[in-house]
């Protein structure tokens, strides 16, 4: 028995332990691959190498050199699953019902998920809310859980703009100590919609019984809430349902893109916009009075011009009308309008509302005045006609505006005086920068003992706490919201929290050592007590939490009750604003970065403000005049845009403000957004615009006013070198009188001289199509002229075409209703976020460098003086006939089958003709390395503003790319593809299953994304389908139609519904 | 060639040369040391081909954002510069192959030259096309060879794949058809010199040794690149036209364009050939070879060509009012008020107005006049493709989109960097080429040097003696 041998054995050679067998023993395989043997043989034969082995050396080795030489590609490590979670199927997307939160914006939200983390948010289509639609606002929200700025764990400010780290025990234990020593608590957040956090924030109150929450509202519709509890006993925000309003009378309020909740009231309002009779067509009405051409103004029907102090003045006047036509008691009033044909108007007005009124129809009067006496008349003005029960519902309240901006008052005096211990500030509240009395906070702040911030990224306030305990980011954390009285959504979290962060609930329930300290129990908890019982469809609770959990929502049924306004409003007639003096001055909150909190945000940061298309700016809106000849007038002879102002208010000076000549601003007034230069942020906030908010002043009742008069603004001389606009032509057939009092056409007019550019044939541009209910018949027939005489252009081609190919199979196309739209952009951000479109900064855009692949354009028509606005979508129009592919000389560019025009980034050299040759202008091309793809490895200045970094450089921000869709290098040219990745999805989904593609299962990010529905996407061979619905609509047409492109987005037309008597 | 002349022609060659004047003359340049002129032309020269490495280095660095191009605007300087000296390499061609043609005996004194100017402008211009690309270690994807990169193959319908083989072409035939000419004045060269000059012009001269056979291929095969290269004259500029004409962009899309293009690029090259001769007759004393006679000749043409691209720009305005067409006349409008009205009052004053001064004798005889016109020309050259490119794409169709377009340091300094390359390989050129085609100016020597005409051309004589004198 030799030494090998373990004692058994399993044959004769291993037992003698063979010399052959041993030998085998190393080899896995007992007997080679018969073609090792024959290969062997051969070789053996051959003795030696030979030409091809040769051959094969060399090129291995020069192979080898060349690849050890040069390519030295930067790891980037991906690790696999361990275990694979059970609900991650690589590459195939999750989705979770939501709800985005920021402040006081709330909204139902479908997440979208990639191998665990979240990358685009969609609308909730089971929502009656939302309707499925989104705003821009909450698309970008995304973007800031990936936000390299947040803070990271909680800690301790330094006082020298630093945070110093600290664990949660430390930190909670040092907090609860300081916390029970006593002394005035007082807590400060924005409108909480949340049940589950007012309950928490009750706990917090049983607590620590010193405690008291304080509410308030960066944009505040304190007066509304006031008035409410004057005129009906009841301190709430009405629920509006625009959609029965035959009828908009708006005094300012900016309600489809910034006020309170425009999604919801877009979705609602844009119902009555839709024509659906082409014989009569039925369109609700908007009368807009304000001084700026506000986002909302744009979209007016009738925009009457006048001063924002004139506000009160012109609601009385109102009221008077309305009054005398109803028997009601008139109220005194004396001073007339600046606006002559304002100060006409309020006759036709009232006629217009009560001739509604009498034919059985809702309408609303609206004011987003912080005057409580405006808006109690207000009130009766609209109990007069009957709006309430109708249109405007105080039982089924909403939740979204609960501040009292006198309370802040009171805490701001409580803070100077020291009375106050500790201070809780939650959420996006950031006081020191948002409130008009800022620097009084921040002087309160300092003689507060313990202030504790709970945002999530740095901001003024937070900065000037003594300790932070950052927050998750709504996708991270537990939640619910109730917008209206019986609305109730659920925000559940999507990933992990990616840093030491803990959401503001658990932190209060820490501190305030409640039983259940896990809130997603506690908000169970407060559903099984509140919810639970008031629905029958479920019986236990858990299917109950489980399908709310998966819908996101409960909706429960409502009963709207009529109320009528309880008190007498003669002494309020007095108590409405006077009419002010010299230059007036209206603050508005940009739909961008809002009132400041957005600013963090590049995507929002880069989307072009609807109106003024400028972007990373804060602007000075100037009137501008048309002299009846040949020019216009500037405000203070500011010829250009971007040129620096002084802004002077009493002892107020803000310094270097671009300005842009807006048309519809009214005469001696100018329009300032704000919610621009912040202090402390993330680099895409820092630099960015100019500080305004501490120009604003509080009324007598404490209220903040957005308006100012005696402003004055001074030309410096100097300019924004990099002003960013998106949009440099902005009329399209502009009318007016000229000084014989006959109307012209005045782009025709206008600016004829030399060098300013000859602004004729603008009116006839097949571009946009335009038309009034009282000329509907005679335009649509215009349109079928002008589409028969294309259609007639078109068939004398030579060339037969590829169409035979297009009826087999799918042929997808688009249908967009802009009497729908209403340009609030949040297509364009979900494009972003879906297609990996890069930011680029200002300094880019300044030069026309922006890369979106779908832009709103934006053109005034109508009156010269105060004129209609046109949003335009415009994307790639996937044009049958593409000038853009012939062109390309390596077939870059190129139609699918389908009729898609595609882009093979690979294939793409960047020789730009194709976007030279596109006449819809929509081809980007990546002029330098916006994502960090390229060759060159960072070789580009950083075209964000003071960044450390460049945008999608940081691995954290790169997980918010959609990995579905290549990420572009610099050098190739990308465009709007029909988001070709989900048509494939859907494809791929409708095969997996067995059946045919149905048209609901693909939806671009621009369709979903609309609060409007305005965006409809479909398949032409369908026959019952909705884009041949939509496409044989007598209304739709096809832009740059006789060009013979064959686009495939159809337009329908704008059809304005005007007051003949107001034009 | 001894054909029978005109007594009314006047001599093409002045100063009664003999042949082996005709030799040092021309030859001497190249066998004596540089002229402290030259030294310096020279440094100026590659300074300014440095400039073009840097910037073009920059640009391939930082990517086409180094320009100022945009999203509306895609061309600017880059397709301008492309399309300038392109134009600008027309003359050369012309004058050897269609002048060939014709039987002009003119075009001896200058077509040497001439073609070097033109090879030289087009390799200024096809740098253009290869640096304007985003992704510049792509371009071979433009090359129809076999690949591995899957079935895709290039686009034949694109017209800028049309320049690629255009521009490859003419660029071959007329290097071609330069250096044979070349040839047998390399010989001449190699037999005077010594040492390794001797050595480097028998390698340039391919054993030239005059025999007669070799004397008949020559003769042949030049009329056989003559033949080749005429319709190429024609067709490298109309084909460069389809850039824009076939496209739908309003300004862009005429059918007038190639003959336009074509008119307009013998205007510009012609231009360019006097502003280089007036300076290289006068530096290298070669005024009895290219006369006054010659810079009138060219004058003329200029004249001619000058009023075809008038014609071409009046047409274009009746067009687009005629058309009714509403992008079509914006298009018009905008180009002659519109934000860039100077660039369309440079190129009418430039190309239109100005040449019309050569109606006068005494003008087109004037060196001053001749010199300064030429430059002007060229001005208004490269305005027109300027306002041809950057007017029609900054104001198209949707307004929205309108944009404006001025170049950055960088698109300066490449086209700055270009007139370094062209002036590099003209001034080595004339280092070791014969400026004038020595053997083509002995061929008529006998039925056009002043000597043999003189007495033949009786009442005349006074006013060859006095253009003779104006020569000097």
């Amino acid at each position: 028995m030799s030494e090998l041998n373990q004692g058994y054995w399993g044959s004769s050679e291993e037992f003698t332990n063979d010399e052959a067998f041993v030998n085998s023993l190393h080899n896995e395989f007992y007997e080679l691959p018969i073609l090792n043997k024959l290969s062997e043989e051969e070789s053996e034969k051959s003795n030696g190498h030979k030409r091809r082995d040769f051959l094969k050396y060399l090129g291995f080795s020069i192979g080898a050199a060349t690849i050890a030489a040069s390519c030295e590609t930067p790891i980037r490590k991906a690790l696999p699953y361990v275990s694979k979670p059970d609900a991650i199927v690589p590459g195939v997307a999750n989705y979770y019902a939501s709800s985005f939160v920021k402040g006081n914006d709330v909204l139902p939200i479908v997440v979208k998920t990639r191998e665990g983390r979240p990358i685009k948010i969609e609308g909730n289509t089971l929502s009656a809310f939302s309707g499925g639609g989104t705003s821009a606002r909450a698309q970008a929200s995304v973007l800031d859980l990936y936000d390299v700025g947040r803070y990271k764990s909680p800690g301790k400010n330094d006082g020298k703009g630093g945070l110093k780290k600290t664990k949660w025990e430390d930190l909670d234990k040092e907090i609860k100590t300081k916390l029970s020593a006593g002394g005035n608590i007082r807590i400060v957040s924005n409108t909480i919609t949340s049940p589950s956090m007012n309950a928490v924030i009750q706990q917090f109150i049983t607590a620590y019984p010193t405690a008291q929450h304080v509410t308030y509202d960066p944009y505040s519709s304190s007066a509304i809430l006031q008035a409410n509890e004057k005129s009906f006993g009841k301190r709430v925000f009405p629920g509006y349902d625009f959609s029965k309003a035959q009828i908009v009378v708006n005094f300012g309020a900016d309600f489809l893109g910034t006020w309170v909740s425009p999604v919801e009231y877009t979705n609602s309002w844009s119902k009555t916009r839709k024509i659906k009779n082409f014989e009569k067509p039925e369109l609700s009405r908007l009368i807009q009075y304000e001084s700026n051409m506000s986002y909302t103004g744009s979209n007016a029907d009738n925009r009457m011009l006048i001063r924002p102090s004139e506000q009160g003045l012109a609601i009385v006047k109102l009221y008077n009308a309305v009054a005398a036509l109803t028997g009601a008691a008139s109220l005194p009033v004396s001073g007339t309008l600046k606006n002559a044909k304002s100060e006409k108007s309020f006759q036709s007005v009232a006629k217009d509302l009560l001739a509604n009124k009498n034919a059985g129809k809702a309408s609303i009067v609206l004011s987003d005045s912080n005057n409580i006496a405006e808006q109690i008349i207000i009130n009766k003005i609209n109990d007069l006609l009957g709006n309430y029960g109708q249109t405007i519902d105080l039982n089924n309240y909403s939740n979204q505006r609960k501040g009292i901006d006198s309370d802040m008052v009171k805490l701001i005096n409580e803070m100077k005086s020291g009375s106050v211990n500790t201070l809780i500030i939650l959420g996006e509240a950031n006081p020191v920068y948002d409130l008009p009395d800022g620097n009084e906070f921040a002087a309160g702040l300092k003689k507060v003992g313990l202030s504790v911030s709970l945002s999530t990224v740095p901001n003024e306030t937070s900065a000037a706490c003594t300790y932070v305990a950052p927050s998750n980011h709504y996708l991270e954390s537990w939640g619910d919201i109730q917008p209206r009285k019986n609305s109730y959504y659920v925000v559940q979290p999507t990933i992990s929290p990616l840093f030491k962060t803990r959401q503001a609930e658990q932190s209060l329930l820490a501190w305030a050592n409640s039983p259940v300290d896990d809130f997603s129990t506690f908000i169970q908890n407060i559903w099984k007590n509140t919810l639970f019982s008031q629905q029958s469809e479920y019986s236990d609770f858990q299917s109950f939490w489980n399908n709310s959990l998966h819908n996101g929502l409960i909706e429960l049924p409502s009963q709207s009750g009529s109320a009528s306004v309880a008190v007498d409003i003669a002494s309020y007639a007095a108590a409405v604003t006077k009419p002010g003096n010299g230059l007036e001055v209206k603050y508005y909150e940009p739909m961008g970065v809002g009132f400041g909190a957005y600013a963090n945000n590049p995507w929002l940061q880069e989307m072009p403000d609807p109106v003024t298309r400028t972007v990373w700016t804060t602007v000075v809106h100037i009137p501008l005049k048309w002299d009846g000849d040949s020019e216009f007038e500037y405000y203070k002879n500011l010829k250009k845009d971007g040129l620096y102002v002084d802004f002077k208010l009493g002892k107020n000076t803000v310094k270097d403000i671009p300005i842009v000549r807006q048309f519809g601003q009214m005469s001696d007034t100018i329009a300032i957004p704000v919610g621009y230069g912040r202090t402390v942020g993330n680099p895409s906030a820092l630099n960015v615009g100019n500080y305004v908010i501490n120009t604003l002043v509080r009324d007598a009742d404490g209220n903040v006013r957005y308006w100012n008069d005696n402003a004055d603004i001074t030309p410096n001389g100097d300019e924004d070198k990099h002003f960013a606009s998106v949009q440099l032509h902005h009329t399209m057939g502009v009318r007016g009188k000229d000084k014989s009092n006959k109307v012209i056409n005045v782009d025709e007019k206008a600016i004829m001289n030399l060098g300013n550019g000859y602004q004729g044939s603008l009116t006839n541009r097949s571009i946009l199509k335009s038309a009034d209910v009282s000329n509907f018949t005679e335009k649509l027939e215009e349109l079928k002229e002008f589409r028969a005489e294309a259609a007639h252009l078109n068939s004398q081609n030579l060339y037969p075409g590829y169409d035979y190919l297009y009826k087999e199979g799918h042929h997808w196309g688009m249908s967009i209703d802009l009497n729908a739209c209403t340009g609030c952009g949040a297509c364009q951000v979900a494009c972003i976020s879906e297609n990996n479109v890069p930011i680029v900064g200002k300094k880019e855009v300044h030069r026309q460098h922006e890369m979106t692949w779908l832009r709103i354009d934006r053109y005034y028509y109508g009156d010269v003086e105060s004129p209609n606005v046109f949003y335009q979508p415009m994307m790639c129009q996937h044009c049958d006939n593409a000038p853009c592919e012939n062109v390309c000389p390596v077939n870059a560019t190129n139609h699918s089958a389908e009729g898609l025009n595609q882009m093979a980034y690979n294939r793409c050299v960047g020789t730009r003709y194709c976007a030279n040759n596109c006449p819809f202008k929509v081809r980007r091309f990546n002029w330098a390395d916006y994502t960090t793809a390229d060759l060159f490895i960072r070789n580009e200045s950083n075209p964000m503003p003071d960044g450390e970094s460049l945008f999608y450089e940081e691995n954290l921000t790169r997980l918010v790319l959609n990995p579905d869709v290549t990420v572009r290098s610099r050098g190739v040219i990308e465009k709007c593809s029909l988001c070709v990745q989900r048509i494939q999805e859907g494809k791929l989904r409708a095969k997996t299953e067995m059946r045919e593609l149905k048209e609901s299962d693909i939806k671009p990010a621009c369709a979903t994304a609309c609060p409007a529905g305005a965006i409809k996407f479909g398949d032409q061979n369908m026959p019952e389908g909705t884009l041949k619905k939509e496409w044989n609509d007598p209304t739709t047409y096809f832009v740059l139609e006789e060009l013979n492109v064959r686009g495939k987005i159809g337009y329908k037309m704008r059809v304005t519904n005007k007051n003949s008597e107001l034009i | 060639m001894s054909i029978v002349v005109s007594p009314t022609r006047e001599p093409l060659v002045f100063g009664s040369k003999t042949y082996h004047q005709v030799t040092e003359d021309i030859c001497s340049p190249s066998e004596k040391a540089p002229s402290r002129q030259w030294v310096i032309g020279f440094i100026i020269a590659v300074t300014f081909l440095a400039v073009f490495v840097f910037c073009v280095s920059w640009q391939i660095f930082y990517g086409v954002g180094a320009w100022n191009l945009n999203r509306t605007i895609g061309w600017g300087y880059d397709i301008t510069n492309f399309v300038w000296w392109v134009g600008i390499g027309h003359a050369g061609t012309l004058i050897s192959a269609i002048l060939l043609l014709f039987r002009q005996k003119w075009r001896t004194g200058v077509n040497r030259a001439a073609e070097a100017m033109t090879i030289f402008a087009v390799i200024c211009a096809a740098m253009f096309p290869v640096i304007h690309v985003g992704r510049i270690w792509l371009l071979f994807y433009f090359l129809p060879i076999p690949n591995t990169r899957g079935p895709l193959w290039i686009n034949f319908n694109s017209p800028l794949l049309w320049d690629v083989f255009a521009i490859s072409t003419y660029f071959t035939v007329s290097l071609l058809f330069w250096y044979t000419g070349l040839v047998p004045d390399f010989a001449t060269l190699r037999d005077r010199a010594v040492g390794f000059r001797r050595k480097l012009y028998n390698v340039l001269s391919f054993g030239w040794n005059g025999a007669a056979k070799h004397w008949q291929r020559f003769e042949s095969l030049s009329l056989v690149l003559a033949g080749l290269a005429t319709p190429l004259v024609l067709s490298v500029h109309t084909i460069v036209s389809f850039d824009f004409a076939t496209s739908v962009i309003p300004g862009w899309h005429t059918t007038i364009f190639p003959p336009y293009f074509v008119a307009g690029a013998i205007f510009s090259g012609f231009a360019m050939v006097q502003t280089l001769m007036l300076v290289t007759r006068k530096a290298l004393k070669l005024e009895d070879y290219i006369t006054i006679n010659h810079i009138e000749s060219m004058n003329k043409v200029i004249l001619l060509t000058g009023n075809i691209v008038g014609i071409a720009y009046l047409s274009e305005l009746f067009i687009a009012w005629y058309s009714q067409f509403v992008y079509e006349q914006f298009a018009f409008a905008n180009r002659a008020a519109g934000i860039y009205w100077w660039s369309y009052f440079a190129m009418m004053t430039c190309n239109v107005l100005s040449p019309q001064v050569f109606w006068s004798r005494k003008i087109r005889r004037s060196i001053w006049w001749t010199f300064f016109m030429s430059i002007f020309v060229n001005i208004g050259m490269w305005f027109e493709r300027f306002v041809i490119i950057v007017t029609s794409l900054a104001r198209d169709f949707l307004p929205s989109s309108w944009s404006y377009y001025y170049p950055s340091w960088n698109e300066i300094g490449i086209y700055l960097g270009t007139f370094g390359i062209f002036f590099t390989f003209y001034l080595i050129f004339v280092r070791i080429a014969p400026v004038v085609a020595i053997a083509e100016i002995k061929s008529i020597l006998k039925s056009s040097g002043d000597q043999y005409r003189g007495k033949n051309l009786g009442h005349d004589t006074h006013h060859a003696e006095e253009s003779h004198a104006e020569n000097h």
